[in-house]
């Protein structure tokens, strides 16, 4: 099959000037995509600075690299960043870009909505970071936030929070929060109304499913955390006392509001993790998803479930054993449509033909990560355990398992996977492997010896620890790792721009794959389709490729 | 290939480029920003987010304003590729065991409320024995939710406790129906003398478990159980559940009948039919 | 396998129910405004009644079941003319479904100066706290709670009156036809939200706070 030969209007390169103009006013569901996965990969590559800077301090016992209030900053932005500027418009982007080729349309249901999320999120993201510069505010006190992403009440208020630190944290985020909003309205609007003919719900790929559930999560939990940052807000410049203790106000209140909203924040950033698997697993293994209908009401299963179990992030706040109780038990129910989820992909991959291409490899990577980190979970839900490891390096390892180990390594897997598709051209397989073997065993070295740590007591967020407490190998194995996860990262930045330039063309469709973004031309024209395509199964075109043993006799 | 559909179709509309989402964005920014800075950042950043509002809305009122590319690239032919598919086929040597005829779920059921009744009156005789009160083993079995029995003292715990009886009385009922329905669903599975696994294994990796973790969940609860009345009832419970469960008669699934014989086919001697002996 | 036709007929598409994506995604907006408000409302109910200094809610809201006064209007007389203009807007959005323009600008400018009435009556009641009883955000919990939640509310009204505002100009100008009844639609059903909110805030602050 020969490829598509290049379009002309790439041929002809338009004057740079002309061309960035081109990207600022588009409202092409494509480009505002890449925008959001680009900007969302130079904030990972800030994010990740801030963390080696942190893992460079904490190396050995009583180091000097930096002073402990700017450790306090580097922690609390490496956390925004990597929630708020990394997962959410790496998802929201992937999102965007995948979503109308996969239902078989040309655009978002309200394009223009879609590029003014894309616009509200770059803003606050940079808003956020312009703290640096301009948070001094009245006393010289403040730069960047250095409040813990979860800012608690009252380290917030006035009193203990100088200079204009924590609005720039309420005001960033609050402005990309309202771009998430917009865009999670925009991608449930897409998906329940715009989709080809013979996409009923359950022709749908699994993908979009999830993203719906995902969207409809950002909808349902972003706006109480808008209406908690207002009340902050009202808090610091008004002096209102919703958080104040001394004025009446309630510490606990914020906790309890701040984690309604970042539970299913971390279920937000999880499900895309998911939705990339379910979409590379069975093509790498030759087989069709195992379980779809299972896979689904799992998917909605976690969505209801992850509203309900918020204060597991403070059972070491005090509250009622009757309370922590109920808590801890809809925490554990969740792990069962999760379990579900896990064994539906190695059931997949059960007796399939598995190509271990890249993709697969990040894939395999999350499955066994992803495992790791979510038995950690159960047993952090366990409130007499938790007591005991709460705040503490364990718990650092147990979340990072979950997201870098699980979401980072399937937006590495997505992105070997969707690359083809996006550029014309193949990332270099061999770098690739380089790629994920180092991130692999860095990451690994990293975080797992954190759980060792935690275990004796290290708590997280502290700058420094004297050298008697025996800490120091396992911080020193952490620290090593960082140097493989930043090799491994620039072998992934050199495969991309190496291949952007002579990178080999991937054709229509280079994995073999079933969706309907590989009907399209590599990169997809700005109308994706030519003609409107008309949907039988949940895998278009193996029904194509196999007019013998089409999927629709089996649906 | 479907290019002769192709007169058929709507013409292909695209939304135009459009600044205005930009400038809104960017505007709405500096209002925030307005906060924390000065004012009239505010004002700049409102002016400019109604700029962006108004072109926006002069884009899509009344009509939202599209254009049509020139189709000029198109995607290459799907081939079809016949007879390539391949079938995943159960082997004779595959590992599942499924077993073949169980017991009826009912009989899971009722051999927990027989055990449960079993356990309890073992367990009401060793209370009444070692601390002549029926209520003791009643209230250190609520313990296990209710932690302030946990701080009675010996006395105390001899004593009625309406919630304790009610706690006590609803832990007993779930349990033994739970696990009752847990022996149901083993027994099949356990190979040789299943009254032996129910009345002695099963019990003694309960025990175990309860010994080694006690401790743990609730220590103030271990000092107060009575270990050879608390394993007694435990065998009690399996005894006669167990008991239950094995004379009662099996039913047979169709987890491994062959394709055949699920249609109801008799037909002795196709590859794939279960003997005869077996059922 | 490789036996079977490979011409033999593909099955019927299956149907498709897609959903209109302008009532959808305004419906969407609702539904995130609705856990907006709802963290608002959670908030003030968490809060009634741990202030640590007055004025308390006793000593300044309008009690809700007393004769209306005019002077700074009751706010459950006041109620009624936000309640009230959802039937005009709905009356309206008929009038303009049916291409009636004249009775639509009529029912539409109601709605408009109902809601304004309303606005005002929020205005003097603010005017009153502030201005008469001391009470601002910064001066007790009730204050803060009452001023954010009620003011956001109001804030919402302002946005649909503007809305509403531009509407009409454009209606004056001719600019506004009965094709774009759909439209207009939308527009009421954010109102329609507007209103329902302040049944619950009402609820919360002025009967559920007034005596709690």
């Amino acid at each position: 099959m020969t490829t598509a030969p290049e379009s002309p209007r790439l041929a002809l390169k338009a004057p740079p000037l002309s061309r960035l103009h081109e990207w600022v006013v588009t409202v092409d569901h494509k480009k505002l995509g890449l925008m959001y996965i680009t900007s969302g990969l130079l904030f990972f590559i800030i994010g990740g600075l801030e963390a080696t800077m942190m893992r460079w301090q904490l190396a050995w016992s009583d180091m000097g690299v930096v002073m402990p209030d700017e450790f306090n900053r580097l922690f609390t932005m490496h956390g925004t960043t990597m929630v708020f500027l990394v997962g959410m418009p790496i998802l929201l982007g992937s999102a965007n870009y995948l979503v109308p080729l996969m239902i078989g349309t040309r655009d978002l249901a309200f394009p223009r909505l879609n590029a003014f999320g894309f616009w509200l999120f770059l803003f606050g993201g940079l808003l956020l970071y312009f703290s640096y510069f301009g948070g001094q505010g009245l006393y010289g006190m403040g730069s960047a936030p250095d409040v813990g992403w979860f800012a608690y009440a009252p380290l917030t208020e006035r009193t203990f929070s100088r200079g204009h630190s924590t609005d720039y944290w309420i005001l960033g985020l609050l402005v990309s929060g309202f771009g998430s909003i917009a865009t999670g309205i925009n991608l449930v609007a897409t998906i329940l109304c715009m989709r080809c003919k013979g996409m009923s719900l359950m022709k749908m790929p699994i993908f979009v499913w999830i993203m719906l559930i995902d969207a409809i999560l950002v909808v349902i939990a972003m706006p109480p955390l808008a209406a908690s940052q207002v009340m902050l807000l009202f808090d610091r410049s008004l002096g209102a006392h919703f958080f104040d203790v001394q004025g009446g106000g309630s510490a606990v209140l914020w906790q309890n509001l701040f984690w309604f909203f970042g539970h299913p924040e971390v279920y937000i950033l999880i499900l895309p993790a998911f939705a990339f698997v379910s979409e590379i697993i069975p093509v790498f293994c030759r087989k069709v998803l195992f379980g779809y209908p299972l896979m689904v009401a799992a998917t909605v299963a976690i969505g209801f479930i992850s509203l309900g179990v918020w204060v597991h992030h403070m059972f070491a706040v005090g509250l009622s054993p009757a309370v922590n109780t109920a808590f801890m038990a809809s925490t554990m129910l969740i792990a069962v449509p999760t379990g579900i989820k896990m064994f539906n992909w190695v059931a997949t991959m059960y007796g399939g033909k598995i190509r271990l291409h890249t993709p697969m490899l990040f894939s395999l990577g999350f499955l066994v990560q992803f495992l790791f980190g979510g038995l950690t979970g159960i047993m952090l839900a366990v409130v007499p355990f938790d007591w005991q490891v709460s705040d503490s390096y364990f718990v650092v390892g147990h979340f990072h398992y979950v997201l870098f180990g699980g979401l980072v390594f399937t937006i590495f897997a997505a992105i070997y996977y969707w690359f083809p598709k996006v550029s014309g051209k193949m990332l270099s397989e061999r770098i690739g492997k380089w790629h994920f073997w180092t991130l692999f065993i860095g990451f690994n070295l990293t975080f797992a010896p954190m759980h060792v740590s935690g275990m004796l007591g290290m708590p997280r967020r502290i700058y420094t620890y004297h050298a008697d407490r025996g800490w120091e190998i396992w911080n020193l194995i952490s620290s090593i790792g960082v140097l493989f996860q930043i090799i491994g990262v620039l072998f992934f930045a050199w495969n991309l721009l190496r291949s952007l330039k002579k990178g080999k063309p991937a054709g229509d469709d280079p994995w073999d794959a079933w969706t309907l973004e590989w009907s399209t031309p590599s990169p997809p024209p700005a109308w994706n389709f030519d003609v409107d395509p008309e949907v039988r199964s949940r895998r278009p075109l193996w029904d194509k490729k196999h007019p013998e043993d089409p999927d629709w006799k089996y649906e | 290939m479907d290019q002769q559909h192709q007169s058929e179709q709507h013409p292909v509309e695209l939304p135009c480029p459009c600044a205005g989402p930009l400038i809104a964005a960017f505007g709405v920014t500096f209002m925030f920003a307005g906060i924390v800075t000065t004012w009239s950042v505010a004002i700049v950043g409102l002016s400019f987010a109604l700029a962006g509002a108004v072109h926006w809305w002069r884009e899509v009122l009344p009509d939202p304003r599209e254009y049509e590319p020139v189709i000029d690239t198109h995607p290459d032919a799907i081939e079809a590729r016949i007879g390539q598919v391949g079938r995943l086929m159960a082997q004779p040597t595959h590992r599942a065991r499924i077993p073949l005829e169980i017991h009826p779920y009912s009989a899971g059921v009722v051999g927990g409320i027989i055990g449960g009744v079993a356990m309890a009156v073992v367990a009401l005789i060793g209370s009444l024995a070692s601390h002549g009160s029926l209520w003791y083993a009643v209230n250190v079995l609520a313990g296990t939710i209710l932690p302030s029995i946990g701080d009675m003292d010996q006395t105390a715990l001899s004593a009625f406790h309406g919630g304790a009886l009610a706690v006590g009385l609803g832990i007993h009922i779930v349990m033994s129906l739970f696990i009752g329905l847990v022996y149901g669903v083993i027994m099949p599975l356990v190979p040789r003398w299943p009254l032996f696994w129910a009345a002695i294994i099963m019990p003694a990796i309960w025990c175990g478990l309860t010994l080694a973790s006690l401790s743990v969940i609730n220590p103030a609860l271990e000092m107060h159980i009575e270990w050879g009345w608390f394993i007694g009832a435990q065998v009690a419970f399996g005894l006669a559940c167990g008991a239950w469960i094995v004379k009662s008669e099996k039913i047979s699934t169709m987890q491994n009948w062959s394709y055949l014989e699920r249609l109801g086919m008799d037909s002795p001697g196709v590859p794939g039919m279960q003997a005869e002996d077996e059922s | 396998m490789s036996t079977i036709d490979t011409n033999a007929a593909l099955p019927e598409l299956a149907p498709v129910h897609n959903l209109p994506k302008g009532k959808l995604g305004v419906s969407l907006l609702i539904l995130s405004e609705i856990f907006f408000f709802g963290t608002l409302i959670a908030v003030y109910l968490f809060y009634i009644g741990k202030d640590l200094s007055g004025p308390y809610p006793q000593d300044v809201l309008d009690p809700p079941f007393a004769a209306p006064t005019w002077a700074p209007m009751a706010v459950s007389f006041n109620s009624i003319f936000l309640l009230t203009s959802s039937i005009w807007i709905w009356l309206a959005v008929k009038a303009l479904e049916q291409g009636a323009m004249a009775r639509f600008t009529l029912f539409w400018a109601l709605t408009i100066a109902f809601g304004g009435v309303f606005l005002a009556g929020t205005g003097f009641e603010w005017y009153g706290l502030i201005a008469e009883d001391g009470l601002w955000l910064n001066t007790n919990l009730f204050g803060s709670c009452f001023f954010t939640l009620v003011g956001f509310h109001a804030a919402h009204v302002t946005i649909g009156l503007l809305l509403m505002t531009i509407v009409l100009v454009l209606t004056l100008c001719g600019y506004n036809h009965q094709r774009h009844a759909g439209k207009v639609d939308l527009l009421s059903w954010y109102w329609h939200f507007v209103d329902g909110v302040w049944i619950f805030v009402f609820t919360v602050v002025y009967i559920i706070g007034y005596y709690g």
